[in-house]
């Protein structure tokens, strides 16, 4: 049985522990409604963005386009955007199993990382790591976005790979999230036949036009993507943070339990012992 | 001048936000292929933007918005434009511009990644814009 002081010792430390998840808690719904307030911020751009495509999309002559077309694949580059950290449940290894199981499907693959976690677990694993991008802050800015979207366009275009994967997460709700790969080039789901809005006019060409909308599609796809994983990484935080605390009190409780049940037996013992001491006294007497 | 009923309505919409988002008389774009300026009742048109300033011409008055590329979509009386980034002249730190202008000239002297060389360079053009929107408003209040 332990002794009066360890159990002791082991609450203080329990409660200490507390505290620090009770912050983390705290930094992660912080963090939280910053992320949710930059992809708010950043839905009437994309919106904006995917009508550009479409409307690219119908146009004569643009399916023969680079970043239209398909080629036949060799190679095959990989976005994959996990966290820095870990502590957030299994947001880090869900994506990461998402990512490695969709490559194990008979694919050349080429890794870009952001985040430690993904970095990691794929360096483990001897994958072909060709970038591994770390954010300028804590939070993903639209540069970082930029700047893979940069290195994404000049490998796809000098023919390096032929398909370009996004592995992220989805929000569903507070407690649900979703590990998803999905391919951004080329740009599919073009609908020639059902469009109906005809072609305007591009100035100063459709090719040109696209050269330079491609990079920027590119970055607010990224950007989305950076900015939904981190709000499912904070909420995930959040949830498990709480979970952890919650733990922190009942194990708190059990221990303050213990230590007063032996602090009560011992004094018991004590009287007990005085009590006893006293009536051989008198007896003795 | 124009001077009719119709409105153009103007958005600006950036991966921060929607900058702008007002009405006005004529819009001026600082294109790849040169200016252009867009009244209402334009056919559908879609160009590509410069680094360069927008012009929007309001009843009596003229606002500039600094615009750091994109491109610019004309359907009937809306146009959007989709930058990567604007700001209103008052918005522009020029010190910051200054600074940002030496460290990317300094970089793109010495650095030979591509990839870093196309950051640097779009640092650059638009740190140049914005000095060139603050020279051109500190000499229209003075």
């Amino acid at each position: 049985m332990p002794s009066m002081k360890t159990v002791k010792r082991r609450a203080n430390a329990v409660g200490a522990m507390q505290q620090v998840v009770k912050a983390m808690d705290m930094v992660a719904t912080v963090k939280l409604r910053k992320v949710k307030a930059q992809h708010e911020a950043l839905l009437p751009f994309t919106r904006a963005m995917a009508q550009v495509i479409r409307g690219l999309q119908a146009c004569e002559g643009a399916e023969d386009n680079l970043f239209l077309r398909a080629r036949p694949i060799h190679h095959t580059a990989y976005v994959v955007i996990t966290g820095d950290r870990s502590l957030c449940g299994t947001y880090n290894s869900n994506l990461s199993n998402e990512a490695l199981a969709h490559m194990e499907m008979g694919r050349n693959e080429q890794l870009i990382t952001v985040g430690a976690k993904g970095y990691e677990f794929f360096r483990q694993r001897g994958k072909n790591l060709l970038h591994h991008h770390t954010k300028s802050s804590d939070l993903a800015t639209y540069e970082d976005a930029e700047a893979i979207a940069r290195l994404l366009v000049d490998l796809y275009s000098a023919g390096e790979v032929e398909e370009v994967y996004l592995a992220h997460t989805t929000y569903q709700s507070a407690l649900s999230y979703l590990p998803q790969v999905t391919r951004v080039l080329p740009i599919g789901g073009a609908q020639r036949a059902d469009a109906q809005d005809e072609c305007m006019r591009y100035e100063p060409g459709i090719h040109e036009f696209l050269t330079q909308v491609v990079p920027m599609y590119l970055s607010a796809v990224l950007y989305g993507a950076m900015v939904e994983s981190e709000t499912c990484e904070q909420a995930a935080r959040m949830v498990s943070m709480s979970a952890a605390a919650n733990n922190a009190e009942e194990i708190l409780d059990d221990l303050t339990l213990a230590y007063n049940r032996m602090r009560q037996a011992a004094i018991t013992q004590e009287i007990t012992e005085i009590i006893s001491g006293a009536n051989t006294g008198r007896s003795a007497r | 001048m124009y001077k009719g009923k119709q409105k153009l309505q103007v958005k600006v919409v950036t991966p921060r936000g929607t900058k702008v988002d007002e009405r006005a008389d004529m819009v001026i774009l600082r294109c790849t292929t040169g200016d252009m300026g867009i009244l209402p009742g334009h056919q559908p048109f879609s160009m590509l933007l410069d680094y360069g300033v927008l012009r929007m011409v309001q009843q009596d008055r003229e606002r500039i918005l600094a615009v750091y590329g994109g491109i610019a979509q004309v359907k009937g009386d809306q146009i959007t434009i989709l930058t990567d980034g604007a700001d209103w002249p008052e918005e522009i730190d020029p010190v910051r511009a200054e600074a940002d202008r030496s460290a990317a000239e300094r970089r793109l002297a010495e650095s030979g990644d591509r990839v870093a060389a196309q950051q640097d360079r779009a640092l650059l053009d638009r740190a140049r814009l914005q000095l060139s929107v603050r020279a051109d408003q500190g000499k229209s209040k003075g």
